[in-house]
């Protein structure tokens, strides 16, 4: 069946083109009610109907407007009348096309979302901004940096180094001073809760000429609370703990004389 | 004489008087009902029911589509 449709489709196609008498625009609205009235000469009626064979949407047009005429007459119970029919059917047509009532809603929303992008923009521009201002600050020099040495501690049961980081000092160093024993090729420095969890880590450390290693933190980085630093040494190829040390840090909050301009 | 099933059949379509023809297309081109055509072309019913069974007589058997004499009508 469907073979069939695409055949008559196709033949439809070319007899249109050799009979050459198929109106290549779609007749006006008022052309049709002219041809349903029967208003319409003869020769342009035939040049309608010969339309109706190759174009599907005009007599479905004609047929709707044959079905609203028809429901018209009945709730209306009088005759009705033709351009009237016609002048509402496409007044229907136009509402339901006309892009107002739909495009109101369509239209706030689109506002809604520039407004929404607008603010996103300006908080991830403040965003950027405060993250400039952080990073230039981090980057000035800063006087009198707390220096807090770990050396191997006396292996207590709940010995905890308490480090106190004066109000001011967004930083501090540590320098960790290893146990006396055999010298690792290179060695791996780790700061991890005092749960465990693992925050960080360097790999590949050498000694520095005073034989420890020097460790810059901020405030920011190790918030104030219990951590373990454990030095790891690679012997023959395998990581071995050579010390750890448990430490409290301690941030005051008071105003210091070291604190920068 | 035409062989290919679509030649003959444009071949007959185009001996058909212009109104049995557009009947005919509508009717199993477009599939519309024969009462919908009746009113698209402004004649009887009994019009095109005649058009169409003179359309079944002239145009070839083999490809056609189930006519209205033939069993059940329209194209699905």
């Amino acid at each position: 069946m469907i073979q069939d449709r695409l055949m008559f489709a196709r033949i439809l196609r070319q007899l249109a083109l050799k009979a050459g008498k198929v109106l290549v625009r779609h007749p006006t609205p008022e052309a049709l009610t002219a041809y349903e009235a029967g208003d319409l000469p003869a020769a342009e009626a035939q040049q309608i109907s010969e339309h109706f064979v190759h174009c599907r949407e005009c007599p479905e047009l004609l047929l709707d407007y044959r079905r609203f005429v028809a429901s018209s007459g009945e709730e209306g119970s009088r005759e009705p009348d033709i351009t009237t029919a016609w002048l509402k059917l496409r007044r229907r047509v136009t509402t339901a096309r006309s892009p107002g009532k739909l495009g109101r809603p369509a239209l706030w929303i689109v506002h809604v979302c520039c407004l929404l992008l607008l603010a996103a923009l300006t908080g991830l521009s403040l965003w950027v901004l405060s993250l400039q201002h952080e990073v230039r600050r981090l980057g000035e020099p800063q006087v009198n940096l707390p220096v807090e040495n770990l050396a191997a501690p006396a292996h207590q049961a709940g010995w905890v180094r308490r480090i106190a980081v004066p109000a001011g000092a967004e930083r501090f160093l540590l320098t960790i001073t290893p146990p006396e024993g055999p010298p690792a090729a290179v060695y791996r420095l780790e700061i991890c809760t005092s749960e465990g969890r693992f925050l960080w880590s360097a790999d590949r450390l050498a000694k520095g000429p005073d034989g420890s290693f020097a460790v810059g933190l901020s405030r920011r980085f190790l918030p104030g609370g219990e951590y373990r630093i454990r030095l790891l040494g690679d012997v023959e190829g395998r990581a071995a703990l050579v010390e750890e040390f448990p430490v409290l840090l301690l941030y005051s909050t008071s105003k210091m004389a070291t604190s920068p301009q | 004489m035409h062989t290919d099933p679509e030649e003959s059949w444009r071949a007959a379509l185009e001996t058909l008087p212009e109104e049995v023809r557009r009947c005919f297309l509508l009717r199993f081109g477009q599939g519309f009902e024969e009462e919908e055509i009746a009113f698209l072309l402004k004649i009887p019913v009994e019009r095109v029911l005649a058009h169409l069974r003179q359309a079944g007589e002239r145009l070839p058997r083999e490809g056609s589509p189930p006519l209205p004499w033939s069993g059940p009508r329209g194209i699905s």
